[in-house]
């Protein structure tokens, strides 16, 4: 048999129908020309758009088809045959890959280091930003920004600064991480969504507000090489924040690019404050929305629409084919993603601080909103969300509010929304008034009535038992 | 441990009277016995530098001294050298890596990481540690990582696990592409132990060879460099095996120092029940009498099956007798894999407590779960290897007491050949482990999930293959990019999930009962042994208890079933095809052609059989359908060309009955050749096309079948060019043709003298497979077609015949 007919039914058994021919030409396409519309970044305004088609000048080195090593066929062809594949894809052209510079250049940044470009944004506050303005970033974060778990405490001075008599503590604490306090908002592009060491960050995406704008650093890697300068970027970023916000980082982008850290043998990288907008959100929003993605937070709660977004999950491929030397045009589609990724963590924090305050308009979990306020010690604020949005509770937010209620010492309050439970044959709100009438009411005639409603358990059993003693001797003198 | 022995075993010991009254009354199915005489501990003293807190802990044990193995290992470890410790079940091997490992742990805070081939196993050890660790006050912190450890402890054993016990799966998919999360643990990792050592061969052991040079580059990485400590059941070559799976040199402990009883062991073959047809009274008869007559005695019993089919039709034998009462508790019990967690800890719990008289189990007790100590192991059937057997009679024999062994024949050709010759089966050594961790596609899998963990660079080593080159293959694959020297992962995936160390496909079927609006899974059945387990209208038994498979899920990796009362099981027909796709070797003159080459193999399963029980008559067919298996391997073949082929019968439908009973003959010597388990080599007859198979029909002669299944005259058949082979039945292969094609002189003068001495008359299931009476009528016999086959098979002249 030759060689060639090995193969052919070789691939024919494997099941290959049209695949492109093992030893012929390369599926590396010419560069693409760029539309305008893609190629532009949007967040750079003013720096003059510079697009370079790469087939004009920014090729580096001959696009000719290299030829195979003849004696790498024999293992080849027994990989083939045992593994029942044929490569649909031929070997990168790096001669073909766009130049560091020119991609610098066309996304309007500048090579920072060997292989590592960055692309930096200053925005002004008043920009829009859906229907937010940037300066949104700036409102109080108050109580998400409490850190469940952490040490440290990302506002020391909050308690030292006199409080002006209008002043609540949110409003104290909302002043000072805005005054000088420094809030990032970070998300990295990475090369594969399966997390693990073999997936790495290309690009890392970090914006932060200040008093008069907000400045956005991207930096972009063109080869891995760039890494470890990246990542030493990241770093001295990390280590000037007071609050790092984010999407997922806790479980997705931190961790990897701290392992990323190790592989490159460099110091641990700072750990400052970390808000992960994600949590508060899937509490607030779960079984509302019809997932808690970012970009449906931003449509429902930022009313940002992304009008020709390169979905998050294609950027592993838009840089894999870059590095491959295929056409690059989608690096742009990136760039401008990841920038609105990290514009949208600054303003979202702020609007699901508003969030807690008034769910129910919103849409909101109440209930979960008030969990959050008493987990800080605010029952008055607590109490305030579910008093505010008591047309909307569902049984287990009403539950919430009745209790919340009785431990104000509004028992009579409480007894009502219990009463209106218990009509609805709630078991835990008979079981509450059972309690009530019986401890607080005293009314042992109506404790009866409702102990008697509760299913037979040893709880239950001992409390008719009791009632009954407490019934046949009406004076309370029984002593327990 | 090395309490005075027992003074008092004489004569009335309940174990020799069974002894006697076997000897006695089946003196004639006999063939071979032996009595290894109790054999006295052999002790050293403490090492002087075991940390006080240790030997403490020891002796509050019972410990005051090591046996000689225990402190041979003790030396060799704290030297730093690699080990292998060869010893019998229940000989103290664990103390051999516990006591270094803890040392070191006390001493300097180095780690260990602890591999089983199980998660029963780890379970067994942790709790065992723990005891030792709880009795000197250690503060020794041993944890298991497995897939149950719940995510919010995963963090703590990472970081604060002295001793991390796992599983060779876990850490090839769970542990070393987190390396990074792990760096503290493999900074200080000092010790790796690998137990059960003997059960990483064939496809399973090259994939832990290479999880293991994975495990010692991600160790380079941080500047560690472990010490292996590694243990075996008895093998032919453990130092080998060894120095395979961790790729340097290991020094092998092979003296066991602990004491044992006196051991007896019977060879039993079944009488002879129809002289003519050399049908012999089955196996299962014979281990349910023994077993039977062993538990009246008030001994504890194992009796070890083949198959798990086999184990719930001797538990409901066996069950049949002691269970009766549904009000007693059970006395009689199974476990075999495929049963859930949870029942099989209760029956390990049950056993060790002695609430238990008998157990019926497959090889899933042969490694070292904790099951104490028994007095009678009864084998059904040769266990395949004589490594397995030993194992398995290792289950009987409490310290210093008497114990009983019996081996069962079946009338499987390999088992009449152990059985009648039993000074081959005393005086061999067992078989050798063998891995090939270069073979193609494993190591391939490996550098892929190499790369993912760690880039490699130019000059790396991964493998006896040219590593360059599988990179470049990868390369172009597009799951690894090139830069300089350095080759980087850029696929989107995570390569450890797609490679499974035991099977080559992935995902377990889930059996799940329906009875009566129920929905509760009732056994796990690995993808490899679903297709001959699983079809609809199979009878499905857990337990002894039947269920029938209603509906089959193969996609969502399901079988639903309901419970069923029936008096039959059902066992699948097999019909598979190969085409000759590359010769390697081969040699051929104008009769015959001899090669060994790749072949591409495609397994149906078109229907099963209905199987009455005790009778064992065939009672019905049904239909299965099921996609069909497909599996690239290496194989070696014989064909006979058509003209000498009329030569030698006078019909076609002769020579193929020939082919099908050489094929029998000389798939079972093949494996004793190989040194391998029989299923680890499959059969096959048909043209190297596969245009067309043969297979034995219901009525016990050979069909002819095409590539649709149907039914064929082989007088229609344009090109009648039939062969035997013989392949490797692992996905690529695993080495196991290569010996074949050059021992194949061997194989065909095995399988002649393994038909012309078996004393039937046509052929039976001891030489060429089981033919019918109605065979005395066809004419020919199918024993001397099976020799004229061979006799064209063989370059020796010397077996034509005249």
């Amino acid at each position: 048999m030759t060689l060639k007919s090995r193969l052919d039914a070789l691939r024919r058994q494997a099941g290959v129908v049209d695949a492109a021919p093992v030893s012929g030409p390369t599926e590396c396409r010419p560069g693409v020309e760029l539309s305008a519309d893609e190629a532009e970044p949007v967040t750079t305004p003013g720096a003059g758009t510079a697009v370079t088609s790469f087939q004009a000048g920014a090729v580096e080195s001959e696009p000719g088809v290299t030829e195979r090593a003849p004696r790498r066929d024999d293992l080849r062809l027994r990989l083939q045959r045992l593994s029942g594949r044929v490569p649909t894809r031929t070997r990168c052209q790096p001669g073909r890959r766009e130049s560091t510079v020119a991609l610098a250049a066309r996304l309007g940044g500048e090579v920072v280091g060997e292989n590592l470009i960055l692309v930096e944004t200053c925005l002004p506050l008043d920009r829009r930003h859906g229907h937010c303005r940037l300066a949104d970033a700036l409102d109080p974060l108050w109580p998400l920004a409490v850190p469940e778990a952490s040490s440290a405490t990302p506002y020391p001075h909050a308690q030292q600064r006199p409080r002006t008599r209008l002043e609540t503590a949110e409003d104290v604490a909302a002043r000072n991480e805005t005054a000088g306090n420094s809030i990032i908002g970070i998300d990295t592009e990475t090369t594969g969504l399966a997390g693990g060491t073999g997936t790495a960050a290309f690009m890392v995406g970090i914006a932060e507000a200040g008093p008069a704008r907000v400045r956005i650093r991207q930096w972009l890697l063109t080869a891995f090489s760039g890494e470890a300068a990246m990542l030493a970027e990241v770093a001295s970023s990390l280590a000037g924040a007071d609050l790092m916000v984010s999407y997922n980082g806790k479980t997705f982008d931190l961790p990897l690019l701290r392992d990323r850290q190790r592989l490159q043998r460099g110091a641990a990288l700072p750990e400052p404050p970390h808000l992960d907008l994600l949590y508060a959100t899937r509490r607030l929003f779960r079984g509302v929305w019809p997932d808690c993605r970012l970009v449906t937070a931003e449509q429902r709660l930022l009313g940002l629409f992304r009008k020709d977004d390169l979905p998050g999950a294609q950027a592993p491929a838009a840089w894999r084919n870059f590095l491959a030397g295929v056409a690059a045009d989608t690096l742009p589609g990136v760039v401008r993603h990841n920038a609105l990724d990290v514009l949208s963590l600054l303003v979202l924090g702020p609007v699901l601080a508003r969030v807690l305050r008034n769910p129910s308009s919103y849409g909101a979990d109440a209930h979960a909103a008030a969990r959050i306020w008493s987990r800080h010690g605010e029952q008055v604020r607590a109490l305030q969300v579910l008093e505010r949005s008591r047309h909307h509770l569902d049984t287990r937010g009403t539950l919430e509010l009745a209790r919340t209620l009785r431990r104000a010492g509004r028992g009579a309050e409480a007894a009502i929304l219990w009463e209106r439970l218990a009509e609805q044959g709630v078991p835990e709100a008979v079981e509450h008034l059972a309690k009530y009438h019986e401890h607080v009411r005293r009314d042992w005639r109506s404790a009866m009535s409702y102990a008697n409603r509760l299913a037979p358990d040893p709880g239950s059993e001992r409390r008719r038992e009791r009632l009954a003693r407490r019934l046949s001797d009406p004076q309370g003198r029984f002593d327990f | 441990m090395a309490e005075a022995v027992e003074a008092g075993i004489g004569l009335d010991d309940p174990v020799r009277q069974l002894v006697r009254r076997i000897e006695r009354r089946y003196k004639g199915r006999i063939t071979g016995s032996v009595v290894f005489p109790e054999r006295p501990a052999r002790l050293l003293p403490f090492p002087s530098e075991l940390d006080p807190r240790v030997a403490s802990a020891l002796r509050s044990h019972g410990i005051r001294e090591l046996y000689s193995h225990q402190r041979q290992a003790w030396d060799a470890i704290t030297a730093g050298r690699h080990t292998v410790v060869v010893t019998p079940t229940a000989s103290g091997k664990t103390l051999c890596y516990n006591l270094p490992v803890l040392q070191a742990a006390l001493h300097d805070r180095a780690k260990a990481l602890y591999l089983f081939p199980t998660k029963a196993l780890s379970q067994d050890q942790v709790a065992e540690l723990m005891e030792l660790n709880e009795a000197g006050d250690l503060g020794i912190r041993a944890f298991t990582f497995d897939g149950d450890t719940p995510g919010d402890a995963r963090k703590a054993v990472r970081t604060r696990g002295d001793i991390v016990v796992s599983n060779p799966d876990m850490l090839h998919q769970g542990v070393l592409p987190h390396h990074t999360k792990w760096a503290q643990f493999f900074e200080n990792l000092r010790f790796v132990v690998i137990d059960e050592m003997h059960s990483y061969r064939g496809v399973f052991g090259s994939h832990v060879a290479n999880v293991i040079r994975r495990l010692r580059r991600v160790c380079r990485f941080y500047g560690s460099d472990p010490v292996f400590v590694l243990s075996s059941a008895t093998i032919a070559n453990p130092a080998e095996l060894a120095e395979g799976l961790i790729g340097d040199p290991v020094t092998a402990i092979t003296e066991s120092g602990s004491p044992a009883g006196e051991r007896h062991l019977f060879l039993w073959n079944p009488p002879v029940v129809n002289a003519d047809l050399g049908i012999r009274a089955s196996a299962r008869s014979q281990a349910t009498r023994i077993a039977r007559m062993s538990v009246r005695s008030g001994l504890k019993t194992i009796v070890f099956a083949q198959s798990r089919l086999m184990v719930e039709v001797l538990t409901k034998y066996l069950k049949d007798v002691f269970d009766g009462d549904p009000r007693k508790p059970a006395r009689v019990a199974a476990y075999r894999g495929g049963y859930l967690p949870g029942q099989r800890r209760a029956t390990e719990k049950a056993l060790r407590a002695g609430n238990i008289d008998c157990v019926i189990a497959t090889s899933a007790l042969e490694l070292g779960v904790d099951i104490g100590s028994l007095d009678v192991c009864v084998l059904n059937g040769y266990p395949g290897t004589i490594a397995a057997t030993w194992q398995r009679l290792g289950r009987a024999g409490r310290r210093m007491r008497p114990s009983l062994g019996v081996l069962i024949a079946t009338s499987q050709p390999l088992d009449q050949y152990i059985i009648r010759n039993p000074d081959f089966f005393l005086g061999s050594s067992p078989e050798h482990a063998r891995i090939d961790p270069d073979q193609l596609l494993i190591l391939l899998d490996h550098v892929r999930c190499a790369a993912f963990e760690l880039p490699f660079r130019r000059g790396d080593r991964f493998g006896n293959e040219n590593l360059e080159e599988l990179l470049g293959y990868l390369e172009d694959n597009g799951v690894l990019h090139r830069e300089d020297d350095t080759w980087h992962w850029t696929e989107d995936s995570y390569p450890a999930q797609s490679v499974s160390l035991r099977s080559v496909a992935e995902g377990n079927f889930v059996v799940v009962d329906t009875t009566g609006g129920r929905k509760d899974i009732i056994a796990e059945v690995d993808y490899s042994s679903a297709a001959e387990t699983l079809y609809e209208g199979a009878i499905y038994m857990v337990q002894a208890q039947t269920w029938q498979i209603e509906r089959l899920d193969w996609a969502g990796r399901k079988a639903f079933v309901t419970r069923t009362e029936v008096d039959y099981y059902t066992d699948a027909i097999d019909y598979t095809r190969l085409k000759i796709l590359d010769r390697f070797e081969h040699r051929q003159d104008g009769r015959t052609e001899t090669a060994h080459g790749e072949v591409h193999l495609v397994r149906r399963i078109p229907g099963y059989k209905k199987i009455r029980y005790y009778s064992h008559e065939n009672i019905g067919y049904g239909n299965i359908d099921l996609p069909d298996q497909e599996m690239h391997t290496t194989a070696v073949w014989w064909e006979v060309a058509p003209e000498v082929l009329a030569q030698c019968f006078p019909t076609r439908q002769q020579a193929l009955d020939g082919f099908l009973g050489a094929a029998y003959a000389m798939h079972h010597v093949a494996a004793l050749i190989a040194m391998s388990e029989p299923q680890d080599i499959g059969r096959a007859v048909g043209d190297g096309d596969a245009r067309w198979f043969a297979t034995v029909g219901a009525e016990g002669r050979g069909q002819m079948r095409g590539s649709d299944g149907a039914e064929q005259d082989p007088v229609h058949e344009t090109r009648f060019r039939p062969a035997v082979f013989l392949y490797d039945n692992y996905p690529g292969g695993v080495g196991l043709a290569e010996p074949l094609h050059t021992q194949r002189e061997r194989v065909i003068a095995g399988a002649a003298r393994l038909i012309r001495e078996c004393e039937c008359s046509h052929g039976c299931p001891a030489c060429i497979g089981p033919i019918l009476a109605s065979d005395e009528l066809r004419g020919f016999s199918p024993k001397t077609a099976a020799l004229t086959v061979l006799a064209q098979f063989s370059s020796d002249d010397s077996e034509k015949p005249a």
